[in-house]
C-alpha cells in the first residue's frame, strides 16, 4: 500500500511488515503463544499510529487523520481476528464471536472511511464473513425497537439534528457516532435472523427442562 | 425490485391541518402522519436527519417539519429503513431531475452503508407521490436492494398524471 504522503513512508512500511506477520499467525495451527505476540505487536503498532494521528489533526490534515484512523481501525481488526483464534483454543466461544463481529465491524468502517479507495479491504473482510460462517452456528438474534427523542453528536457535542456530522463517518480522524440519550418507549424485541447488531444473540436454549449453552451445546448449570 | 402502488391521504391537506405555513414539494414525512394531530406527536425512521444531511451534502435540500419534541423510531435490524419521502406535482412537472438525483444519492449512501458487510443487504422506504395536484396521493412501497432504488425513478414518473 502506498499513500500521497511522504512523511509516513516509513510508518506505513512498519504497518505492512508488522500487519502481514500477524496475518501470518492468524492461522488455527500457529502456536498460540506466537499469536499472543502478535497481538501485543499490534497495539504497540496501534499507538505509534495514534501518535501520528495526533500529529496529523494538529495539522488539520482531514484526509491524511482519516487515512491513520482507517490503518488503526484495521489494526484492531486483525488484533479481534488473533484474539478470535486465541479464544476459539482456550475453549471460549462467547468470547471469539465477540472478537469476530468486533473485527467485521471494524473492518467495515475502514472501508467505508478510507479517504482514497478502501476496497482492497473487501476481500479480508470476506475472510471474517467466512469465519462466521464455518466456525459458528447459525443462530437467532434479538432487536430493539424503540422511539427515541434526544441525540446528539459525538464530534461537535451538539444536537445531531443541528450540525452537518453524518453517523459512521470520520472527521479529521475521528468517527461520528450518534449518541441517543432520551429514550421516550421500548417498542418491541424482536427474534430476527439479520440483525444489526450480532452481538445482541440468543445464548442459551432450553430442552427437557435443562439449559444449553448454543455454541457448546453443554448444559448451563445455575450456581 | 419489489414495489407496490398504493392509494395514499391527501398529504397536503394533511400537512396544512397540521401547520398551514408548512408548504413543501419534497420532504421527508413523519411514519405516523395518518394520526399524528401535531408536529409534537411526529414520529420520523431513526435515519431521518441522516438522510436529510446526506441529501444537504449533495446540494438536494429536502424539508421536515420537525420541533424539539419531535421522536424518531429505531430499529436495530440490518434491514435498511428510510424515512417516507413526499414528492409533490410541481417538482415532477418542473425539475424532475431532482428524483433521479436524489434516488442516485440515496442509493450511493446506503450501498456505501453496506460496504463491508456481507449477507443479505434489504433497503426499505415508502415514497408518496402527488399524482394529481392537491387531489390524489400514491405510495410506492419498495423492498429490495440498495442498487434497485434507482430504478423506482420509472414508476414515480408513471405515477404522475
Amino acid at each position: 500500500m502506498t499513500t500521497p504522503f511522504p512523511n509516513l513512508n516509513n510508518l506505513l512500511e512498519e504497518y505492512n511488515s508488522i500487519v502481514a506477520e500477524a496475518q501470518s499467525k492468524a492461522i488455527f495451527v500457529r502456536g498460540i503463544e506466537l499469536q499472543k505476540k502478535e497481538v501485543d505487536s499490534l497495539e504497540a503498532l496501534s499507538n505509534k499510529i495514534e501518535q501520528a494521528k495526533i500529529k496529523s489533526i494538529k495539522e488539520e490534515n482531514n484526509d491524511k487523520s482519516n487515512f491513520l484512523l482507517c490503518l488503526e481501525l484495521s489494526i484492531e481488526a486483525v488484533k479481534n481476528e488473533l484474539l478470535l483464534i486465541i479464544a476459539l483454543k482456550e475453549d471460549k466461544p462467547d468470547i471469539a464471536w465477540d472478537c469476530l463481529i468486533t473485527a467485521q465491524n471494524l473492518i467495515s468502517l475502514s472501508i467505508r472511511n478510507h479517504p482514497f479507495n478502501g476496497d482492497y479491504l473487501l476481500g479480508y473482510a470476506q475472510k471474517l464473513d467466512l469465519y462466521e460462517q464455518t466456525l459458528f452456528p447459525k443462530m437467532m438474534f434479538a432487536s430493539r425497537g424503540c422511539v427515541v427523542r434526544k441525540s446528539k453528536c459525538s464530534i461537535c457535542k451538539k444536537k445531531y439534528g443541528d450540525c452537518e456530522h453524518i453517523k459512521g463517518y470520520a472527521y479529521m480522524g475521528e468517527l461520528c457516532i450518534e449518541i441517543t440519550n432520551g429514550i421516550v418507549s421500548f417498542e418491541e424485541i424482536s427474534l430476527v435472523e439479520n440483525p444489526e447488531d450480532k452481538r445482541c444473540r440468543i445464548i442459551s436454549f432450553n430442552e427437557n427442562g435443562k439449559n444449553y449453552d448454543v455454541f457448546s451445546l453443554r448444559e448451563i448449570i445455575k450456581k | 425490485m419489489e414495489h407496490k402502488v398504493t392509494d395514499f391521504i391527501n398529504l397536503r391537506e394533511r400537512f396544512e391541518n397540521i401547520d398551514n405555513n408548512f408548504h413543501s414539494e419534497f420532504c421527508i414525512v413523519p411514519e405516523n402522519i395518518e394520526s399524528a394531530k401535531s408536529v409534537d406527536e411526529f414520529i420520523f425512521a431513526d435515519n431521518a436527519i441522516t438522510i436529510r444531511k446526506v441529501f444537504q451534502k449533495n446540494n438536494v435540500s429536502i424539508d421536515m417539519l420537525q420541533n424539539d419534541n419531535t421522536a424518531f423510531r429505531q430499529r436495530c435490524s440490518i434491514d435498511w429503513y428510510a424515512p417516507m419521502i413526499f414528492i409533490g406535482y410541481s417538482l415532477l412537472s418542473d425539475n424532475s431531475n431532482l428524483v433521479s438525483v436524489g434516488l442516485s444519492v440515496l442509493s450511493n449512501y446506503i450501498t456505501d452503508f453496506f460496504k463491508g458487510s456481507f449477507g443479505r443487504k434489504n433497503v426499505k422506504i415508502e415514497i408518496v407521490v402527488e399524482s394529481t395536484p392537491k387531489k390524489e396521493f400514491k405510495c410506492i412501497s419498495y423492498e429490495g436492494s440498495p442498487e434497485g432504488l434507482k430504478e423506482l425513478e420509472m414508476v414515480i414518473k408513471a405515477i404522475k398524471k
